[in-house]
């Protein structure tokens, strides 16, 4: 019979919170009694199977009314803050006891800040510009798809409607739709609405779970008539990083998808003061944001739209630019598309342009297991780390929510300090880093990164299903048969395949992909090199 | 560098809204599951979440950084969720079958497990466990709660709590030795004395 007193010292013992003398005491006589070994067995079996109970349970998450909420709260009682002590301001200098020489001290202090300022920040500094800036991808997307986009004549078609029949049979014009509620509206973490012809025709819509980790992504299953379909929505969830070239104030809208996206962050100036993060709530509204030659600008893909302003005022909006990413897997079929379109002033202006980008990719899992297969580069390593291991960026670390903006803050750092490279990172639907991509030129990236973000919803179509193999090469190049044989019959354009994936035809000519490894051997990305000039580094998020 | 919520408070009390973002990023998950725990309801665990964030930045001029944020945190919650029990004037916790039922049997229940007969085995403890959570005392449902599902000290759940080590200690001691003794009737915990 086991006391009251051990069991007590027996439980404070699995939690290693007994002093040292008592945890002492506890395995001597564990040593000589059974009873006592099966008893800590069955704490021990009692706190794991706790903890995996708990581990599913962590999957549960609140939906992002919470935040909503609670920032809106918080931002009102600022403002009401603000107001009071600028009340209080006003009662005590309206006093007018000493209202003359305080003001006074007022200007020659703002004089001589702005002395401070101007000659700090250089006197060489542009005015507005007005040019257009897209998001990271393509400016001229015609011809940054390349010869993997078809352009193709286009008549009317409404993609949000689920109508892809037409698409498919080359209706490609179509209208963007800038009311919201057209689009896709989230509750409780449920997409529950399609477009408003969608729930008029009731078609079903809803989120599913297909990632082979059980992590949601952003995938939607949809029916057109009673044909089933997929889509991956590239430009719901997903930030991207682009190096602004322009200098100035520019105002930055929010595209149409309202309630579906995070916050944004632009991140114009140099200096984190200078940023600002435009909340969803805000989406469609124009927003002031200067922007140094060089900074970085931070967006949820596809959804931001920097347009040029008139004397830096909202509202005279010359050109925009946007272009949107989507991945469809329709009929068992993988189909990307991208959209570009281009508006001005002058209606007869107006330019659209929808394309098809056919390619087939690798997913950041199976790259991994490919990676895992090719050999180590420490000299990449060395570099990446070198040249982003300061700001944090290398890790290996599962990235959660709660990481969620640093990951993106680390990235403008590393963007900042290194003049060329840019990149973006994906999330999933919860917000967390599934993986970061950097490039060393925005050129590069604009070659790769629809490959990139097309391999990123196959895995979370649960299509590439590579890391699930563990084991020899055998099984992994089963696995890739299987890959590809899922992947061959979709009318694809090219096909890099997985044993040809280090010398692909369309990659430029020496080009070879190395592992990014910490010095005790963890993969923790992969890179593309040419010669001894890394091009792209892509660090996995878990 | 992980939040930590030490230095966002200290931001706060200065008004500072980006630092309650990250704040709020970093610990709106834990808040949410642990008022879920506690109600089984996914709109009043919401509920209290945002009102925790509000109270938190509202009064973070008092927050005093000599403790661990952590602490502070779920002292404020477990704090936040009791008063609201009160205000639904309940005076046990909600049925906690009916929680398990509505919401986690939805949830991948032995997917890892290969044979069939594996995953059945692996329900069926997630079920007693369920269970016997479910009938323990509220006192030591919370303890177990702190302590297994949220990972907190003996010294850190007296702290939240307002009780003393040793009574942290007992009521472990005493919520496991509850669940052992549903979950003896679980073959993986055969022949265990309660």
């Amino acid at each position: 019979m086991i006391s009251d007193e051990m069991r007590e010292l027996l439980s404070a013992y699995v939690d290693g919170e007994l002093p040292h003398t008592d945890a002492a005491r506890v395995e001597d006589t564990a040593k000589r009694d059974p009873r006592l070994r099966r008893h800590i067995h069955a704490y021990r079996r009692l706190r794991d199977t706790l903890q995996v109970w708990d581990a599913e349970e962590n999957q549960l998450e609140p939906s992002g009314r919470v935040r909503m909420r609670a920032l809106s709260r918080v931002q009102a009682l600022v403002a009401e803050r603000e107001a009071e002590q600028q009340e209080r301001r006003r009662r005590f200098f309206g006093g007018g006891w000493f209202q003359q020489p305080m003001s006074l001290a007022a200007g020659v202090l703002i004089a001589v800040t702005a002395g401070v300022l101007a000659s700090f920040m250089g006197g060489e500094r542009e005015g507005p510009t007005f040019a257009v800036r897209s998001d990271a991808l393509p400016m001229e997307p015609v011809a940054a798809y390349g010869d993997f986009a078809t352009p193709v004549d286009t008549s009317p078609l409404d993609v949000f409607s689920g109508d892809a029949q037409r698409w498919e049979e080359g209706a490609l014009d179509r209208v963007i739709r800038n009311e919201s509620e057209g689009i896709l509206i989230e509750q409780d973490g449920e997409f529950v609405r399609w477009s408003r012809r969608a729930i008029e025709a009731d078609r079903l819509i809803r989120n599913i779970d297909r990632h082979p980790d059980g992590r949601r992504v952003d995938i939607r299953e949809t029916k057109t008539g009673e044909q089933p379909n997929v889509m991956v929505a590239s430009w719901m969830r997903g930030a991207q990083a682009v190096r602004t070239p322009y200098e100035g104030v520019v105002a930055l809208r929010l595209g149409a998808a309202k309630g579906t996206v995070p916050a944004t962050r632009a991140v114009p100036a140099r200096t984190e003061d200078d940023s600002r993060w435009v909340q969803a709530g805000e989406l469609n509204d124009l927003h002031d944001i200067r922007v140094t030659k060089g900074a970085a600008v931070l967006t949820v893909a596809g959804e931001l739209w920097v347009e040029p302003v008139e004397g830096g005022k909202p509202g005279e909006v010359g050109r925009a630019r946007v272009v949107t990413a989507t991945t469809w897997i329709k009929r068992g079929e993988l189909v990307s598309m991208a959209w570009a379109n281009e508006t001005a002033a002058d209606p007869s202006a107006h330019k659209q342009w929808a394309l098809r980008a056919e390619s087939i990719v690798l997913g950041p899992k199976a790259r991994r297991v490919l990676i895992n297969k090719s050999g180590r580069d420490q000299d990449v390593l060395e570099w990446m780390l070198a040249t982003y291991g300061a700001e944090g960026v290398v890790s290996s670390a599962r990235t959660t929510v709660a990481k969620h903006r640093l990951v993106i803050d680390r990235m403008v750092r590393a963007l900042e300090r290194d003049t060329g490279a840019t990149g973006f990172a994906v999330y999933d639907s919860k917000n967390r880093v599934l993986g970061t991509e950097l490039f060393a030129t925005h050129d590069l990236m604009v070659e790769f990164a629809p490959r990139m973000l097309a391999g990123y919803m196959l895995e979370a179509d649960g299509r590439v299903r590579l890391d699930k193999k563990s084991g020899g090469a055998a099984e992994v190049e089963a696995a890739a048969q299987e890959f590809l044989s899922d992947v061959l019959p979709r009318q694809v354009k090219r096909v890099v395949s997985v044993r040809d994936a280090r010398n692909a035809d369309d990659w430029p000519e020496g080009m070879r992909q190395v592992n990014l490894q910490t010095p005790s051997g963890s993969v923790v990305g992969h890179g593309l090199m040419v010669g001894d000039q890394p091009l792209h580094l892509s660090l996995f998020g878990e | 560098m992980a939040i930590t919520g030490e230095e966002q408070m200290i931001r706060m009390a200065t008004g500072d809204v980006v630092a309650f973002e990250e704040l709020l990023g970093a610990f709106q998950g834990a808040a949410f599951r642990f008022a879920y725990r506690i109600f089984r309801d996914r709109h009043i665990a919401e509920d209290v979440s945002q009102e925790l964030f509000f109270k938190l930045f509202r009064n973070a001029h008092k927050y005093k950084p000599a403790g661990k944020f952590k602490t502070y945190f779920y002292t404020v919650l477990n704090n936040l969720c009791m008063d609201t029990l009160r205000r639904m004037h309940k005076k046990s916790l909600p049925d906690f079958q009916s929680f398990e039922n509505n919401v986690l049997d939805g949830m991948p229940v032995g997917e890892e497990v290969g044979a069939p007969e594996a995953a059945a085995e692996v329900n069926e403890e997630r079920r007693l466990v369920r269970e016997a959570i479910g009938k323990l005392p509220e006192a030591q449902r919370k303890v177990i709660i702190l302590r297994e599902l949220e990972q907190l000290k003996y010294r850190e759940i007296a702290e939240v709590l307002g009780l003393s080590l040793n009574e942290v200690k007992v009521l472990i001691h005493r919520g496991r030795k509850s669940l052992l003794k549903i979950l003896q009737r679980s073959p993986l915990f055969e022949g265990i004395e309660s």
